[in-house]
């Protein structure tokens, strides 16, 4: 906790609704945010047992500095994934991290399966259970808004709310938590995991003071990171058009995922375009807490109510390039409009977009092929044709039959059970991001603890080779310094977007203008420790590196650096092995 | 010879139109056109004439037709 | 000229609440956002507007007039200055003002009087707050 030599805990038991404060001397040197949470994960995890065993913990750590200082916006959620079956981890912005902060908790540690539906109420001084019976099955925006009335008087502070949609409930393993309507923990199923607690809701209200201790200091330094934000690159780019600027130039240079990875361009990239979303849809543009960036873009539609002409209602929706691609480009959809329902339609249900659309892009082929039925899709699911995919997403949702049962199990599930395995898009067990730039991204997602593009950024790698050769230990290293960087930048939660705002010099100077004096050396340290711990848990859930099989069509349709070797792709991934085998031990 | 040089709108806080032709010495390679725009050289992403992409170090000819795409952001 | 906060254009606002991070930090050396005078709230969830409520920096303010203490002096420009020594607490400029631009520090048992001091616009990082000069 800032100005404490201690981390806060808090354990909760959803069983027996019984709470736990600890104040940890020992958890310092991890720092906050992922170093927390990846020892508390290690600590509290039952690795015989499933991953969704009422007994298996969720983690929730906001970092050392969170809210504080600009851009370190994030909390980070740890849990044994339904996906992979092994280490999850997922990021979300909104306002969770600050109102943790003025909570006064560090991490939380949930265990336990309630007896009925249920939603915490967390504050400063009092944490309740209160009955959600009401609110399962009931889609998310009226649960925010319901959760908002419920405590009306309860609080003085701001708020955060997370909720789990009826995906979520029906434990998809690929279900995600909304947080603040906007921000998601979307990736690898952390709203199954809330579903099998029983958990479908928490609200955290910050009403604490927190004073300054050396105010000149802190000021200096926040004033320098403040102005660092807002002058850098960093504003322009994230927040005039976004993450959706990706698309064009992906696109040009042959790294866009398109119709289940037939094809690495897409000839109506132009109609999808950021600028295309802007001109058509963009309506605002809001920010995480403590972020002067504003990178979330809100596009907004009309639609018409099917029973009656001229009757009309208006969505907003939170739109980036990993959804356009998901559910657009992957899917073959090319009118801004439809992606944007359909965007709408994953987020009411709580899902992860990149999953949702890349388990439906096999689906689509594999009706093609024939190795399914219209017996098992229920609609004749087909690429560019956005109603069916509307339709699809319900069903995958709601379990509706054995096939959307198992395709909520994720694509690597449903093609061992149906096959069309060579074209199933995953990187060891996770649906793949939205870049098929090279080996960076492809073997970095396998290399990544968590199997997301986020871990080591393989394709900024990619992107910034010189030609299309390269040297697998050059490239195993590179991966790894980045996954080892991020480990330390994670456990400040810091919004990623911003990284290269935090180098090792400003981190240093932000940790000393708030009395904590922290080296160079100290932080590679913390790094390597924080990555050690993952490895370790990642071990325990029976993880193996070399198992790690890649479907064949990654090495079919060319990449951004052209046709991929699969002899080059093992054997990167065999010399980051290599590179990893005695790295477990850090403490 | 005269190259046209085409970026999007994405590049407006760099230069003023986001479609010139600009007339540059013999001989000339993509980085210069892009230095020629006013637009910083880590800003350019990929770059392509006529649909198919070139590397940086390639020499333009009198009347191509140069775009310039933004580099792929994330996190 | 005297010069007073002006939230003209709030409809660029993105919530990052960096102006309240900024007052509270700065007026009240705290790292809540309940501290500061400024208050930037969701009308309707976080989907809704964004919405300030600040000192309107009246010429004519309630909150002064109610004052039992006389704590409360008029600024030049318009809005009040708080003498810290002169309040005793009683909340009656809270509950004067029609806006609820004033809000009440508990634990240090005072008003949270906005004095107009610019930095929130400053640090706005949209521009939707400005100093406006105004006749004295």
């Amino acid at each position: 906790m800032l100005y404490q030599n201690t981390i806060r805990v808090l354990y909760i038991d959803m069983k027996t609704q019984k709470i736990r404060i600890e104040d940890r001397e020992d958890l310092k040197k991890y720092m906050g945010g992922v170093g927390v949470a990846s020892k508390l994960l290690e600590e509290n995890i039952h690795p015989e047992l499933p991953p969704l065993d009422p007994a298996q913990p969720v983690v929730f750590a906001i970092g050392a500095l969170s809210t504080i200082y600009p851009v370190l916006t994030k909390t980070v959620a740890m849990f044994i994934s339904p996906l992979t079956g092994e280490l999850g981890e997922s990021y979300a912005g909104g306002r969770m991290a600050m109102c943790m902060f003025l909570a006064g908790i560090d991490a939380i540690v949930i265990h336990g399966k309630a007896d009925r539906p249920t939603y915490l109420a967390i504050s400063s001084n009092d944490i309740q259970f209160k009955d959600a019976r009401t609110l399962w099955n009931n889609n998310k925006d009226s649960v925010g808004r319901l959760i908002r009335d419920d405590n009306k008087r309860a609080h003085g502070g701001k708020r955060s709310i997370i909720r789990i949609g009826t995906a979520g409930e029906n434990q998809v393993s690929f279900a995600c938590v909304t947080v603040d309507r906007y921000r998601h923990f979307g990736r690898l199923g952390l709203g199954a995991v809330l579903g099998s607690k029983y958990l479908k809701a928490i609200s955290i209200v910050g009403d604490r003071s927190v004073p300054i201790q050396n105010f000149k200091r802190y000021f200096k330094a926040y004033q320098d990171l403040y102005k660092k934000c807002v002058t850098t690159e960093l504003m322009a780019k994230y927040h005039d058009i976004g993450t959706p600027v990706n698309i064009e130039p992906l696109n040009a240079a042959g790294g866009l995922p398109t119709l289940n990875l037939r094809q690495n361009r897409f000839e109506h990239a132009n109609k999808v375009s950021g600028e295309a979303f802007s001109y058509l849809h963009l309506v605002r543009k809001v920010a995480c807490t403590g972020c002067p960036v504003g990178c979330i873009h809100i596009g907004q539609f009309k639609r018409e109510f099917a029973s009656h002409g001229h009757e009309y209602e208006t969505i907003s929706v939170a739109y980036d390039y990993e959804l356009i691609y998901a559910l657009g480009t992957f899917l073959g959809i090319k009118k801004p409009r439809e992606i944007l329902e359909l965007i709408e339609e994953v987020e009411i249900l709580g899902m992860d977009a990149m999953s949702t659309g890349v388990v439906l892009g096999w689906a689509t082929e594999a009706l093609e092929n024939g190795i399914i039925t219209q017996d098992d899709t229920i609609v004749p699911l087909k690429f560019g044709s956005y109603e069916e995919y509307l339709e699809a997403v319900k069903y995958l949702a709601a379990g509706k039959n054995k096939f959307y049962k198992s395709l909520g199990q994720g694509v690597k599930y449903a093609s061992e059970a149906y096959g069309g395995q060579d074209y199933a898009m995953h990187i060891a067990g996770n649906e793949m991001a939205g870049y098929h730039t090279g080996y960076g991204s492809l073997v970095g997602s396998a290399v990544a603890a968590r199997h997301s593009h986020l871990c080591n950024g393989g394709y900024a790698i990619d992107q910034g080779l010189t030609d299309n050769n390269v040297d697998p230990d050059e490239m195993a290293q590179a991966l790894l310094n980045e996954e080892i960087e991020r480990c330390m930048l994670n456990s400040l939660v810091m919004c990623l977007f911003a990284r290269k705002v935090y180098d090792r010099e400003t981190i240093i100077s932000a940790f000393a203008a708030v009395g904590e004096d922290i080296t160079d050396d100290e932080l590679t340290a913390t790094a390597r420790r924080i990555y050690a711990t993952k490895l370790r848990v990642k071990k325990a859930l029976g993880f193996k590196l070399q198992s790690v099989r890649f479907p064949k069509r990654f090495f079919e349709t060319p990449s951004m650096r052209g046709v991929l070797d699969e002899n080059m792709a093992y054997e990167i991934l065999k010399k980051y092995h290599e590179k990893i085998s005695d790295l477990e031990t850090a403490e | 010879m005269n190259v046209t040089i085409e970026t999007g709108r994405w590049a407006l806080r760099y230069v003023e139109k986001d479609i010139v032709c600009v007339n540059m010495p013999e001989s000339s390679t993509v980085m210069d056109a892009v230095a020629a725009i006013g637009l910083p050289s880590d800003e350019a992403g990929i770059t392509t004439i006529g649909g198919k992409a070139v590397p940086k170090d390639h020499c333009l000819s009198d009347g191509d037709f140069l775009k310039i795409y933004p580099v792929i952001i994330g996190g | 000229m005297a010069k007073v906060l002006s939230t003209g254009d709030m409809s660029k606002c993105i919530g990052c609440f960096t102006c309240m991070f900024v007052c509270a930090g700065a007026n009240r050396q705290d790292h809540s956002i309940q501290k500061s005078c400024i208050k930037i709230r969701t009308y309707g969830g976080i989907s809704g507007k964004f919405v300030e409520t600040v000192c309107h920096a009246c010429r004519e303010p309630a909150c002064a007039e109610v004052c039992p203490t006389g704590a409360l002096t008029l600024r030049k420009g318009g809005g009040v200055i708080l003498s810290k020594k002169k309040c005793m607490g009683c909340r009656r400029c809270e509950s004067s003002c029609l806006i609820k631009a004033v809000d009440f520090d508990e634990d240090l048992n005072l008003p949270i009087i906005c004095h107009h001091c610019g930095l929130c616009a400053r640090y706005c990082p949209h521009e939707c707050l400005s100093m406006d000069e105004v006749p004295d």
